[in-house]
């Protein structure tokens, strides 16, 4: 060959590894966001089930040990999330606030309770539960009433529900979409490679050396896909934050994390996957099948 | 011209150890019947051409004898390898005792030529740079190819290419060199260049070589045993033998 042919000939490059990257950064991306807003979603059905409050309204001759025994039983109750005590002064106070006028003075007595104010933990916030701990509750001493929404924990529950479910049901179909996509690209760069599989086949290479390179190159690829889907997603949650002003959107810390990582990881292991199974399909068929 | 070796004599190759027995075996491709009745042997020193027409079962015996056809009915050994009862595991270390040569080369496209012959030396276990880095340099030198040594396989001519797979079948001193059509794609000149390369390895090395071929001028210029594959069988003909 002439050194000018030798100048001109292209040297062979490697745009299908390339291109399955960018194709697997675009899905990891897509996952990302779709999991962060899910995250959001959920975190925001779990604020308003869990801003459903239970009033203990507490007996008018209640003694301060069963105020203090009673706080002892719902602090032991683990699908309790937060308890707070108001006094019928300071309940008397917030009302008279809200109606703007001194009611006690018109009365001429406070007529509210002292009160236990609890909120249960989203999982527990529905109806049937609440009715089987509110006579838990009035079984207790020095409880006079147990109130709550009926309409607020009703709502929650019909309307929240359905959410619930299409996200799990969307959450699993696009999970098993990403899956194929992903695996397809990948099988498709593992096809363009079926010749040079098949040529250290013939020159004594035994399976897993080489299998090797490949899923080593497959773990990189996944790496690189998880990072760049990750910068694009890093650059979207700042904008919605910092420059559409939506605070709603979730700033948690260890969600962000666990998405990152959560990427990183389906990204490798779907590629590891899909590489071993697309090689080891090419190591098995016989040469006039790789046509 | 290459000048014909004693060694080709079959009266003095018949002392020499078998490398390749084949006895009483049907060569079978998909299923269907390639060569009936098989028997075929080759000895340290042998020169051995593999004749006959497209279709005519050359390069099923040669895929059989490096394990890529499946071998279930007869008898054959390829340098101590029972081929009946070889297990698919075990097929890699077969082709490490032998040194193939194919028509369509099959080079790895995607690395340079060190990288391909280096490529073959760490898939036998070898870990040595230095080593590696020097029995590719000299394995090069044989072929007349140590300034390709960073060129991809693309950037060479056919007659190149050929010879760095010729380099890289003599990379782990085979038993047995087997060669599908090497000169197949290669111009006239070209394909004398190779033979030549062939015959002086053969004449410094004595490593036993099987050619599969259906040019069969080569055969006036280099000379050696002969078996012709014709009607689903094999037979050997002496008639050709030149010294």
């Amino acid at each position: 060959m002439s050194d000018e042919l030798e100048q001109k000939a292209p040297v062979k490059r490697k745009p299908n590894f390339v291109f399955a990257i960018i194709s697997i950064a675009m899905i990891l991306f897509t996952i990302g966001l779709f999991s962060f807003g899910v995250f959001t979603l959920q975190k925001q059905i779990k604020e308003i089930k869990e801003s459903v409050q239970i009033d203990l309204n507490l007996k008018s001759d209640v003694t301060e040990s069963q105020k203090t025994a009673l706080a002892n039983y719902l602090k032991k109750q683990n699908y309790i999330t937060k308890i707070t005590y108001k006094s019928k002064e300071v309940a008397a106070q917030q009302f008279e606030k809200e109606l703007g006028q001194n009611f006690t003075e018109i009365l001429g007595s406070n007529p509210l309770y002292d009160a236990y104010i609890i909120n249960l933990k989203s999982e527990f916030s529905n109806p049937d539960f609440i009715k089987d701990v509110k006579s838990d509750f009035l079984a207790q001493a020095g409880v006079q009433e147990v109130q709550y929404s009926d309409l607020a924990v009703q709502s929650t529950g019909t309307t929240l529900k359905p959410i619930t479910i299409g996200i799990i049901i969307l959450s699993t179909i696009m999970l098993v979409v990403a899956f194929l996509i992903i695996d397809n690209t990948i099988r498709l760069m593992m096809y363009s490679q079926r010749f040079l599989i098949r040529s250290m086949q013939l020159i004594g290479a035994n399976e897993w050396f080489i299998i090797k390179p490949f899923i080593i190159k497959s773990i990189i690829s996944g790496l690189i896909s998880a990072a760049i889907a990750l910068l694009f997603l890093s650059g979207i949650i700042y904008l919605t934050i910092n420059k559409f002003s939506l605070q709603f959107v979730s700033q948690d810390f260890v969600i962000l994390l666990f998405i990152a990582i959560g990427l990183t990881l389906f990204g490798i292991l779907i590629s590891i996957s899909s590489t071993y199974f697309a090689v080891n399909k090419y190591l098995k068929v016989k040469l006039d099948e790789l046509y | 011209m290459a000048e014909a070796i004693e060694i080709n004599n079959p009266t003095v190759t018949r002392i020499m150890p078998r490398v390749v027995d084949i006895k009483n075996a049907k060569i079978l491709h998909h299923n269907h019947l390639v060569l009936d009745n098989v028997n075929f042997e080759v000895r340290k020193g042998d020169f051995i051409y593999l004749i006959g027409r497209t279709g005519s079962g050359k390069s099923s015996l040669l895929k059989t004898l490096y394990g890529d056809l499946e071998f279930t009915k007869g008898e054959a050994d390829v340098c101590g390898y029972n081929l009946k009862t070889l297990k698919k595991s075990d097929v890699p270390y077969l082709r490490r005792r032998l040194g193939i040569v194919f028509q369509d080369f099959q080079l790895l496209g995607d690395r340079n030529i060190f990288d391909n012959l280096s490529f073959v030396l760490q898939a036998i276990g070898w870990t040595d740079k230095n080593k590696i880095k020097k029995t590719i340099e000299e394995s090069l030198e044989k072929v007349k190819l140590s300034e390709k040594i960073y060129k991809m396989p693309n950037q060479l001519s056919g007659g190149e290419q050929q010879r760095v797979t010729i380099a890289r079948a003599l990379l782990n001193n085979p038993e047995l060199i087997l060669a599908d059509e090497p000169t197949g794609n290669l111009d006239p000149e070209t394909t004398n260049e190779i033979m030549d390369l062939f015959y002086s390895i053969f004449k410094e090395t004595q490593t036993p070589m099987v050619f599969a071929t259906h040019n069969y001028q080569l055969i006036e210029q280099y000379p050696g045993i002969i078996y012709m594959c014709a009607y689903n069988s094999i037979s050997r003909d002496d008639s050709h033998f030149t010294r």
